[in-house]
């Protein structure tokens, strides 16, 4: 271990004790950790400090995620979807694998095994189906990108808030994205005494031509329903300020999100 | 596109996952995941994902009936604990 390695582990552990920063150069910090993915170009900030514990910031090709050691799951997930970026992803159609993150430390990953036998399907956060090339696809397929999800959520609702999503940022041009679980009540489910199950999902979109955000809501169970929720609203329920450079003003505000467009109300449709 | 590089091994692990535009295959020890939408079209495209897939289905049946099943397979209970981000 250099000198210059020991000065940086030292930064790293009196002024962010319990943070770790894993960029794929290993080397990434502060406010340009895995750019290009943030609205205005900041990441999210942790705010309960009892979700800064043993928290990771894991940058992969075209997304970038917030990890806890503690739930074994993302806290959140964050891409900048383009129509170019889109339009590159269709049609890319592949073999994958599920795959434990090696790049946290064992006892901080959710295993493979974590998830088997538990009727729980691993819920992507950032989907698969928007990565632009195969290397971001497979990467999508990471522990770190997901979370115990309820199989008919995930396969129902869940895929027609992301189909919508991209049906969207083609029309609009871009979009900013962020999808995370949130974790609410006074007692939660884990698997295998180790990853906990979230209680909601949410995917907050940042409409730049707008400059605004709102977010769907989602219980993780089986249902059709959700909540359009303000970017403030969401910051309550997760202790995240996930926008930090939208003006607090602008937080508030409403947008309208379209309408999940689920399998079924989509064949025939000519849509893609 | 050959989904098949790597033989789908059903029930034999947890990260096997094939797909096919909307539509996907997912490897688990205790089920094998069909999910999405697929269009077999009236073409040779259509054609060769449908061999695809019935290759997957036949693995499946076969490693089926090649065992002493239950009636229906358990899944672990989960644990509730105390929320730790409350």
């Amino acid at each position: 271990m250099n000198f210059k390695i020991i000065v940086y582990l030292f930064l790293l552990t009196s002024l962010n004790s319990f943070t770790n920063e894993l960029g794929i150069n290993g080397n990434s910090t502060g406010n340009n950790a895995c750019p290009g993915f943030f609205q205005g170009s900041g990441a999210p900030q942790v705010l309960n400090p009892k979700l800064q514990q043993s928290y990771h910031l894991l940058c992969f090709k075209s997304f970038a995620v917030g990890y806890s050691a503690i739930s074994r799951t993302p806290l959140w997930s964050a891409e900048h979807l383009t129509r170019d970026s889109l339009n590159m992803a269709r049609g890319l159609k592949r073999v994958n694998a599920f795959h434990e993150e090696y790049r946290l430390p064992e006892r901080d990953r959710a295993f493979l095994s974590d998830y088997a036998h538990s009727g729980f399907d691993r819920g992507h956060m950032s989907p698969s189906a928007d990565q632009p090339s195969e290397e971001a696809q497979q990467e999508s397929f990471s522990l770190a990108n997901m979370v115990p999800q309820n199989p008919n959520n995930n396969r129902h609702l869940w895929e027609g808030i992301e189909s919508a999503t991209r049906t969207w940022a083609k029309s609009n041009g871009e979009l900013f994205i962020i999808t995370g679980p949130l974790f609410i009540g006074s007692q939660v489910q884990q698997l295998k005494s180790r990853v906990m199950v979230p209680t909601h999902l949410f995917k907050l979109i940042y409409d730049p031509r707008q400059n605004r955000a709102s977010a769907y809501l989602v219980l993780n169970e089986a249902t059709d329903e959700y909540k359009v929720v303000s970017l403030a609203e969401l910051q309550n329920l997760s202790g995240i300020d996930l926008m930090p450079n939208l003006p607090k003003d602008q937080k508030n505000i409403l947008i309208n999100l379209p309408k999940p467009t689920p399998h079924h109300e989509r064949s025939g449709s000519g849509w893609d | 596109m050959n989904p098949t590089k790597k033989d789908f091994d059903p029930f034999q692990n947890e990260s096997q996952v094939l797909s096919w535009d909307d539509f996907q295959i997912e490897n688990r020890s205790d089920r094998v995941s069909m999910s999405g939408s697929i269009d077999f079209t009236k073409d040779k495209e259509g054609l060769t994902k449908a061999l695809q897939i019935q290759k997957v289905l036949n693995s499946v049946v076969t490693t089926l009936q090649g065992q002493e099943l239950p009636e229906k397979v358990s899944l672990e209970g989960q644990t509730w604990v105390k929320n730790p981000f409350n």
